[in-house]
């Protein structure tokens, strides 16, 4: 089959950082034999899960169109917080602490759902606030001390279990995302966030209720994000007041590089998943091909505006 | 010309702060009897000595120095900036110099810089803006800050350095010197290797290159070590500094690298990730060996248990905090420091805990 350059370019720039996802796949599979192992490739989704996890939540936000949510990584952080001290300070069963965590997740999303829609705020602007305010709460909480104890062993299954071959935040990872996936492709509520996102006007004149779907968008990110904690809290054994923040910038990579519209109404959540495994494999391959540490930042950036480079293009063409 | 004489004021500030840090006065080794009423209190530039390392004995404080460090400072405030709230070390240290200020009876800001440099840049101006009269500061990059600092201290704001000495600026270092840190780590790594490994390991470093104070302290674990056991092999620098980074950079070196066998960490968040890496990769603890550095709660706790993680430097965070309080209140006070001070370096491990 002879292809030709306009059709090359369409596919390069239509599948964008994909292409250059699997370029660097293969390029490591040459150079590093300890890439291509399911070890190794377990390792990477595991450590992709949580961003993963809670990525969806911010496409969510964002495909709805109420701009991005900069408080995820917090509600993560602060959730972590209270499973630990529920377990290790209260002594809760690891199920009573997670619903904890899940409860405030929710929480603060329903409250950050109501500033936007009900006191028309900026959804930025609430949840930079909020981000803030939950980053204080964790430190205020944990006196900057790690919560740590015999008790969190009880969490570890979540963190380092199996199910089979598979480890279970890699299980839980590709559940949430099928989950997801169905939702946003198969179900009304998920035609109606897009449809949202698309034209916001639109969507009201057909009788849709914006308001409460996208109230709706923020508590399932604020219940992923809480659950997020919990995760992170298992796979640590411990928690501190800033685990989150770590987190906030992968999880807004994650949603830019997969390609859902900031402007909200169009992306699709299977490349949010590619997008979480590519941003942990640039350091995996990194680290495995000896790479020295000073030199990691700067290939990881020259991957990542090749990655967006390609996705311009397509952004450019349509 | 309100501006020209104003430029003349500080000029003349500047070189009389310069000639006073030349000039060294002996320390009295009795304080003098000063009523320690604020009205009968007449105030001096403090007398910074230079050219000697100082200790903590340098920095006791008498009832009439707070009385006068009380009295200068008036409605003013002294400000904390920490490098950051989120680790145990640099919360310890701005906790207890916090305490120990509002302690004497001064009144108190922070502002969390969360290991920003230019956010410490934010916070030293808006320090200087609501005139504050003392800063307590974590540097996070001194090349960064150097100028703030520069313009704080032109302004007579007393500056107290911790954890590095390069940007006290019109004031005085109390710090554990980061290659001190690293070098005790390295070392004692590098005795255990020597005593239950013969000599030979397969180690990795973890490291942080954000700050480069932290790189001091990876550069002198790695001399160190090889000092004391040459023919260990360091197979990489991997980023720590926090316990996700410790355990997502030795989950996949292990995969590169499987035969590691000791890790020596910058701090003791990355080694708890470490940790964590090494005993999921199935690791015998009697033969696996960590070190770490900050004696972290959590650390002391791990070495106690007898696993492998085999040692940690203290850095004795309260104890700096408290010092840096102390040195405050003496510049405050018109006193007579040290412009360097150093906190001990003790590496503590599980004889220390038994």
């Amino acid at each position: 089959m002879h292809l030709t350059r306009k059709q090359i370019f369409n596919f390069l720039s239509e599948n964008g950082f994909i292409v250059i996802f699997l370029l660097w796949c293969v390029f490591l599979s040459f150079f590093t034999p300890a890439f291509l192992t399911v070890s190794n490739l377990m390792i990477v989704l595991r450590q992709a899960s949580i961003v993963g996890i809670v990525a969806i939540g911010e496409a969510l936000i964002v495909l709805s169109g109420s701009g991005m949510d900069v408080s995820l990584a917090s509600i993560l952080g602060l959730s972590g917080v209270l499973v630990a001290s529920s377990m290790v300070d209260w002594g809760m069963s690891p199920w009573v602490a997670g619903c904890i965590g899940l409860v405030m997740g929710g929480a603060v999303g329903l409250f950050n759902g109501l500033l936007v829609t009900r006191m028309r705020i900026s959804g930025i602007v609430v949840t930079l606030g909020m981000m803030y305010v939950l980053e204080g709460a964790a430190f205020l909480y944990t006196k900057g001390q790690t919560i740590f104890g015999p008790a969190m062993q009880y969490l570890a299954p979540l963190s380092r279990g199996y199910l089979g071959p598979i480890p279970v935040p890699v299980l839980l990872l590709f559940l949430f995302y099928a989950v997801a996936y169905y939702i946003l492709n198969y179900t009304v509520f998920g035609a109606h966030i897009y449809a949202i996102g698309n034209n916001e006007r639109a969507s009201w004149l057909a009788g849709l209720n914006v308001d409460r779907l996208r109230l709706m968008g923020y508590v399932v990110a604020g219940l992923l994000a809480g659950f997020g904690g919990v995760m992170q809290t298992a796979r640590m054994g411990s928690a501190t007041g800033g685990m989150g923040s770590e987190f906030l910038f992968p999880i807004l990579t994650a949603v830019i590089l997969g390609g859902v519209s900031l402007g909200g109404g169009r992306g699709k959540i299977e490349r949010v998943l590619i997008a979480a495994v590519f941003l942990t494999t640039i350091n995996n391959g990194l680290i495995l091909l000896d790479v020295s540490i000073y030199v990691q930042k700067i290939i990881s950036g020259v991957i990542l505006i090749l990655a967006l480079s390609l996705d311009w293009l397509r952004m450019a063409i349509h | 010309m309100k501006k020209l004489l104003l430029a003349l004021i500080l000029v003349a500030t500047i070189l009389a702060l310069g000639a006073c840090a030349r000039t060294p006065t002996p320390v009295s080794p009795t304080p003098t009897t000063v009523s320690p009423t604020a009205t009968s209190i007449t105030w001096k530039e403090p007398t910074i000595l230079t050219g000697r390392l100082g200790t903590a004995d340098d920095l006791a404080v008498t009832p009439e120095e707070i009385a006068a460090a009380k009295a200068h400072l008036g409605d003013s405030f002294v400000g904390i900036i920490p490098c950051t709230m989120a680790t145990e070390y640099h919360f310890t240290v701005a906790d207890a110099a916090r305490k120990a200020l509002e302690g004497f009876g001064l009144k108190v800001q922070l502002v969390d810089p969360e290991t920003k440099p230019e956010k410490e840049i934010t916070a030293i101006e808006n320090f200087v803006a609501a005139g504050a009269k003392a800063i307590v500061i974590g540097v996070l990059d001194p090349k960064v800050i150097e100028s703030a600092l520069k313009e704080a201290a032109a302004k007579g704001i007393f500056i107290v350095q911790y954890a590095g000495r390069e940007s006290a600026y019109n004031g005085i270092s109390i710090s554990i010197e980061d290659a001190d840190l690293g070098y005790a780590a390295g070392e004692y790594a590098g005795k255990l290797i020597k005593e239950e490994m013969g000599g030979k390991a397969i180690v990795a470093i973890l490291d942080y290159p954000d700050l480069p104070n932290v790189v001091i302290r990876a550069n002198n674990i790695e001399k160190a070590l090889l000092e004391q056991v040459p023919q260990a092999t360091i197979v990489g620098r991997y980023l720590g500094g926090t316990q996700e980074n410790g355990l997502k950079s030795m989950e996949t070196a292990l995969q590169a690298h499987p035969d590691i066998n000791v890790v020596v960490s910058i701090n003791d968040a990355g080694a708890y990730g470490a940790l964590q890496a090494l005993e999921a990769a199935g690791k015998d603890p009697q033969k696996t060996i960590i070190v770490g550095i900050d004696a972290e709660k959590m650390a002391l706790d791990l070495i106690k248990q007898g696993g492998m993680y085999r040692g940690t430097v203290d850095t004795q965070p309260a104890r700096t905090g408290e010092m840096a309080a102390q040195g405050v209140v003496k510049l405050l006070a018109g006193g007579t420091v040290p412009r360097d001070i150093k906190v001990p370096v003790k590496v503590i491990t599980r004889a220390d805990l038994q």
